[in-house]
């Protein structure tokens, strides 16, 4: 008997997980996690504010994250893994907001960060600013599906185009160059348009 | 918009994407037309930046690898080369770091593949070392030793240029890198700053061979323009002239923090090279020995005739300097032309004093000569199934090891090679009878110990037993002096039976001489002192060419 191709093969199971998920088996649900989990936590350790980046604090609300996500698994079709990880993403995005928003409600805290506004924010806010990734994260709303995700996954998960191809799809990790660079392109134009 | 301009775009959104760095003012003043499609790629520039160095944050926080490649741990991305993105990683099996070099795609695989096997094919303490090339999920890698350490580039950007004794300390070091390159055939191609780390502790690593080809590989032009050597931009084939260049350019910037022949772009700098412009290092730094700074001079002279003939010739000039008494560098009315380039009279006064002071002080490897060079390439090299390696200062070797050595010789000469011992006991391995070979030794390429009645022949290492010594004299006429010795030290053998498969095979050298355990600390004694006799016969005016080449021999040998 041939093996499927590996690309085949990686969408297959992830696909086949979900499913499995859905069907409530929790072995499926532990390789879903941790297959995904030391992504999702780098990528949300630059997320993060400052107080909140110790990293038991980004394991816990990132496996928080996580694990709602697929508790509404139900809710998600993918049609291919890059899109369950732009899904995640976006679950463990509105997961650092609730968290951001619950701190900035709790005594003591908007004092700290009045004191020591870095604290506040976030190592990808430090760097180029809030407003910069505001205006990022609009310019990404705005891109088709299939160029958000190819953004998403190579810009902030650092993912190859090996990678990407697979998850997106791709017949080869050129195709999926290529569709990054054209998905840069018009996040450069959406981008411009939204920051002067 | 036309379709060079998408071109344009396309190849600045890769750059984007594969983290390459981008002069963007620069991109903007060459394509206005593109500059806001360029300015909104330079903030999607910005954020992907960030983004990268939140994650590798993480990467580091956590000691976790954030993916795997083969059987490697990914751990964190560390820096970009010419041709691939360079990440820290752990090899799990042998339980140590590894630095992960990953082919950028677009990249061609085979040009990726024989770096790797043009790395590996030079074995030396101050080159970057290879431990494999593979290929995993269609994507090509190759593995090295983890350098913990700092760029010179960043070294000179964060505390300035240096001394003249650290620059020139720096410069022997490469000297013994790029002479490693080129006896194994190789060029490197991209000498300079960004490309040499000086690892925590010290050691000097000359790594990045992306740019590397094969002796006389005419091959693409690539390295910075501001060290590649100017013979390049006209088409000349890659050359160990052309390193040396790149590695005058180096010590330059290491010197001054400038390069002799700097520019705005390609044009200027090719204009300057033509209308002799480059800015004398003494200009630069007067304070600067006078010494360095006419190496640095003769390193980038713009002949390439004018040059070193040699990494070797290289490193014996700076050794001389750094072992010697160095002198201000003196406001000279005259002493230099207005140019201020090496002059090869100039040259050889100042390397005859120097020669003598490094004799006395005890010196390493240094080429005593009046004139050209009689020997060049010079080459101790271990004998493997595998192929030749060259072998350098601190090399090991162990019994059973079959050596040779290779040289050009310019002109027919008197060749003498001998070997003493952690005891201080000495060899004679050339002349000896029975070879088929004698001096005085013809013209061209020779190697030693040669053949005994056709049939090539090396030196076969006997027994283990610390510092193991070589010395090669070479000379135009018979030399006395030495013959008288030669005569009466023990001679290798070459009495016994000669064959490909036999296990005595090769020249045997002193059975039983080596010992187990060091008697005293020998040093190469016999030999210093030999050379030391020769620097004061070239003194009165008689020529020779010499060089030592110090080994450890132990029971397994460790490259």
């Amino acid at each position: 008997m041939r093996n499927p191709p590996q690309d085949e093969s990686k969408i297959e199971s992830t696909a086949r997980l979900l499913g499995r998920v859905r069907d409530g088996d929790e072995a499926a649900r532990e390789r879903l996690v941790s297959r995904y989990l030391p992504l999702i936590r780098r990528w949300a350790h630059g997320r993060l504010p400052n107080y909140a980046r110790d990293i038991s604090d980004t394991d816990d609300l990132v496996q928080v994250a996580l694990l709602r996500a697929l508790n509404r698994v139900e809710d998600f079709v993918p049609r291919h893994e890059g899109a369950f990880l732009a899904y995640l993403r976006s679950i463990v995005l509105n997961s650092v907001r609730d968290e951001l928003r619950r701190v900035a409600r709790r005594p003591g805290r908007g004092q700290l960060s009045d004191e020591h506004p870095a604290s506040g924010l976030s190592l990808v806010e430090q760097a180029i600013g809030r407003e910069a990734l505001e205006a990022y994260e609009t310019a990404l709303s705005k891109l088709a599906t299939d160029h958000q995700e190819a953004v998403i996954m190579r810009i902030e998960f650092g993912c190859t185009y090996r990678e990407i191809a697979d998850a997106v799809g791709k017949p080869t990790a050129n195709a999926a160059r290529m569709t990054v660079s054209r998905a840069l392109i018009r996040l450069a134009e959406e981008i411009d348009d939204h920051r002067p | 918009m036309t379709t060079d301009h998408d071109r344009e775009l396309q190849r600045l959104a890769e750059a984007v994407s594969d983290s390459t760095s981008v002069d963007w003012d620069d991109e903007s003043g060459a394509h206005p037309a593109l500059d806001p499609a360029i300015q909104g790629l330079r903030k999607v520039e910005a954020v992907a930046s960030a983004f990268r160095r939140a994650s590798v944050g993480a990467s580091e926080n956590t000691g976790r690898a954030v993916r795997s490649w083969g059987h490697l741990e990914v751990l964190e991305l560390v820096g970009e080369g010419s041709f691939g993105v360079v990440y820290r990683a752990h090899d799990p099996l042998l339980d140590r770091g590894v630095a992960l070099k990953l082919r950028r795609e677009g990249s061609s695989n085979r040009q990726f593949i024989e770096e790797g096997r043009r790395l590996a094919r030079v074995r030396h303490p101050n080159v970057l070392t290879v431990h494999g090339v593979d290929v995993h999920d269609d994507q090509v890698g190759m593995w090295t030793e983890l350098v913990d350490g700092r760029t010179l580039r960043e070294i000179v950007a964060d505390q300035g240029p240096m001394d003249s004794n650290e620059a020139v300390a720096i410069g022997i070091d490469l000297s013994r890198a790029l002479a490693a390159v080129h006896e194994g055939g190789l060029i490197h191609g991209d000498v300079k700053a960004s490309n040499v780390f000086r690892e925590t502790g010290g050691r000097i690593v000359l790594g990045d061979f992306g740019s590397a080809s094969e002796l006389d590989s005419t091959g693409r032009l690539s390295g910075s323009p501001v060290s590649v050597a100017p013979e390049r931009f006209a088409g000349a084939a890659a050359a160990p002239a052309s390193d040396i260049y790149s590695l005058g350019v180096l010590i330059y910037f290491l010197l001054s923090g400038h390069y002799p022949v700097e520019g705005d772009d390609l044009a200027t700098i090719l204009e300057r090279h033509k209308t002799d412009g480059s800015v004398p290092l003494d200009e630069r730094r007067p304070e600067i020995p006078a010494e360095v700074a006419d190496i640095v001079h003769r390193a980038t002279a713009t002949d390439p005739g004018q040059r070193f003939a040699s990494a070797a010739d290289l490193e014996g000039a700076l050794t001389a300097v750094i072992d010697g008494p160095t002198e201000p560098h003196p406001a000279r009315e005259g002493d230099f032309p207005p140019d201020k380039r090496w002059r090869p009279r100039k040259w050889l006064v100042a390397f005859a004093v120097v020669a003598v002071v490094v004799g006395l002080a005890g010196w390493r490897a240094i080429s005593l000569r009046t004139s050209a060079p009689l020997v060049t390439e010079a080459t101790l090299l271990l004998d493997t199934p595998d192929g030749p390696i060259a072998l350098q200062d601190g090399a090991s070797i162990a019994p059973g090891d079959r050596l040779y050595l290779e040289f050009e010789l310019s002109a027919p000469g008197h060749v003498y090679v001998a070997n003493e011992d952690e005891a201080g006991e000495v060899f004679t391995l050339f002349p000896i009878p029975g070879l088929d070979l004698e001096n005085p030794l013809p013209e061209g390429r020779i190697r030693l110990p040669g053949a005994i009645d056709g049939e090539v022949n090396d030196w076969r290492v006997t027994s283990a037993g610390g510092t193991e010594t070589f010395l090669v004299v070479a000379s135009p006429e018979p030399v006395a002096e030495i013959e008288s010795h030669f005569a009466s030290w023990t001679a290798a053998s070459a009495s016994r039976p000669v064959s490909p498969s036999s296990e005595t095979e090769g020249l045997v050298r002193g059975v039983g001489a080596l010992s187990a355990a060091p008697l005293s600390n020998g040093d190469g004694n016999r030999l210093a002192e030999l050379q030391r006799r020769l620097s004061e016969l070239e003194g009165r005016g008689r020529s020779f060419w010499s060089r030592r080449f110090v080994l450890q021999s132990g029971s397994n040998r460790s490259q």
